[in-house]
């Protein structure tokens, strides 16, 4: 997939276009009810983490609607630490001269991702008292010239908001649901699916041309990395502190059953990482392959 | 008075990364870890979650969480006692 430099500047003009007539102030735009109940569905129970495996099918609905809250949590949890990582990330790349016709959108959307975050942590801390911290780190530098940072840069930030994009859209139209856990969802999605439309413009456009540009040995390393990557955005689903808080023993055991789980394992790969890892095959940033099976092993 | 020092805990995350490291046959106390790649970007995710796990004690990824998790001596020193 490749776009012309036209095309490019005038996708990002309409995204920056969308982002001001459709602004909102969400530090206001709110009612916050007092209190949600334990006996509610706060994320759709097709979308538990357990969903296809014994550990869904042997649950009463009070704990299977218990795990939701603490599935939720962990989903906006993950929505602020990501987001504060995105911003902090984002930041430092305004008014380079390589993201300069994108320099207005990125304004916009740090400006949405501060919101978002703001939202999120508040949901946290008034219905579970606490926001789960984040686990990840870098731990080796990878070394690639200003290009390729900025593409494995945005490649990520388009892994995040594209799995989490999938929880929102689901969970904003479940009647089951919570209406104000629809109404975050919802919200979040409107200003998600304008971020997601740059991240696929940007990338396409940046990675226009980087098979001929770059060595293999080089390009094969961006893929790894990008495959541990999403591994780990995969993997983040399955927070232990959250079983435990729904009161299982052993939080790592149900986590590692679970993670090799095939049907969680066909999930990933037919499902929540479909449009993902398409993308990134297209633009040559992960190997193409027939399937995505992580390599996770209890 | 000497403290008494239970290693059982750190023993439950000594065995755990040998589990993941079948070509290891131990891993010295004093080992760095990260230095050593037995533990990488990827499993370090789930190496805090075990520590977690074991210890009761939540595992704050900031700057100096490197420096506390390097060894299993750190490990036990920061988490376990």
């Amino acid at each position: 997939m490749s776009i012309t430099q036209t095309m490019y500047t005038d996708r990002i003009a309409r995204l920056v276009q969308l982002s001001r007539e459709r602004h909102v102030f969400s530090f206001t735009r709110f009612d916050w009810v007092d209190d949600i109940s334990e006996a509610d569905w706060w994320v759709s129970p097709e979308l538990l983490t357990t969903y296809g495996t014994p550990y869904y099918e042997q649950a009463t609905e009070a704990q299977r609607k218990l795990l939701s809250k603490w599935e939720c949590i962990n989903l906006f949890s993950l929505n602020v630490t990501g987001e504060q990582e995105l911003i902090a990330g984002v930041a430092e790349l305004l008014h380079t001269p390589m993201l300069k016709e994108a320099n207005d959108y990125l304004h916009h959307f740090i400006d949405e991702e501060n919101q978002h975050m703001w939202y999120f942590a508040k949901f946290c801390e008034n219905y579970a008292g606490k926001i789960y911290g984040k686990k990840k780190i870098q731990l080796t530098e990878l070394n690639l010239d200003p290009r390729l940072s900025v593409l494995v840069r945005f490649a990520q930030i388009f892994i995040f908001e594209e799995v989490g994009h999938y929880y929102n859209l689901k969970i904003a139209l479940d009647d089951r649901v919570h209406p104000f856990i629809r109404e975050i969802n919802e919200a979040h999605r409107n200003d998600e699916s304008r971020h997601i439309t740059f991240g696929r413009i940007l990338l396409a456009r940046l990675a226009d041309g980087i098979a001929e540009d770059y060595a293999p040995e080089v390009l094969q390393k961006v893929s790894n990395h990008l495959r541990k990557y999403v591994q780990v955005t995969i993997e983040s689903l399955y927070n232990p502190t959250m079983y435990r808080d729904a009161g299982f023993a052993s939080g790592i055991a149900v986590r590692s059953a679970l993670l090799s789980h095939p049907v969680r394992q066909e999930f990933h790969a037919r499902e929540l990482l479909k449009k993902v890892l398409a993308l990134l095959g297209d633009t040559n940033l992960i190997e193409k392959e027939t399937s995505f099976e992580p390599d996770y092993q209890s | 008075m000497n403290q008494i020092i239970n290693l059982d805990k750190i023993n439950e995350v000594r065995q755990w990364l040998l589990s993941k490291k079948k070509y290891l046959s131990d891993i010295p106390f004093d080992l760095d870890l990260i230095e050593n790649d037995v533990v990488d970007s990827l499993s370090f995710v789930e190496y805090v979650l075990v520590i977690e796990e074991i210890s009761g004690k939540e595992v704050v990824v900031d700057d100096t969480v490197l420096d506390k998790v390097r060894t299993l001596d750190r490990v036990q020193l920061h988490y376990m006692e």
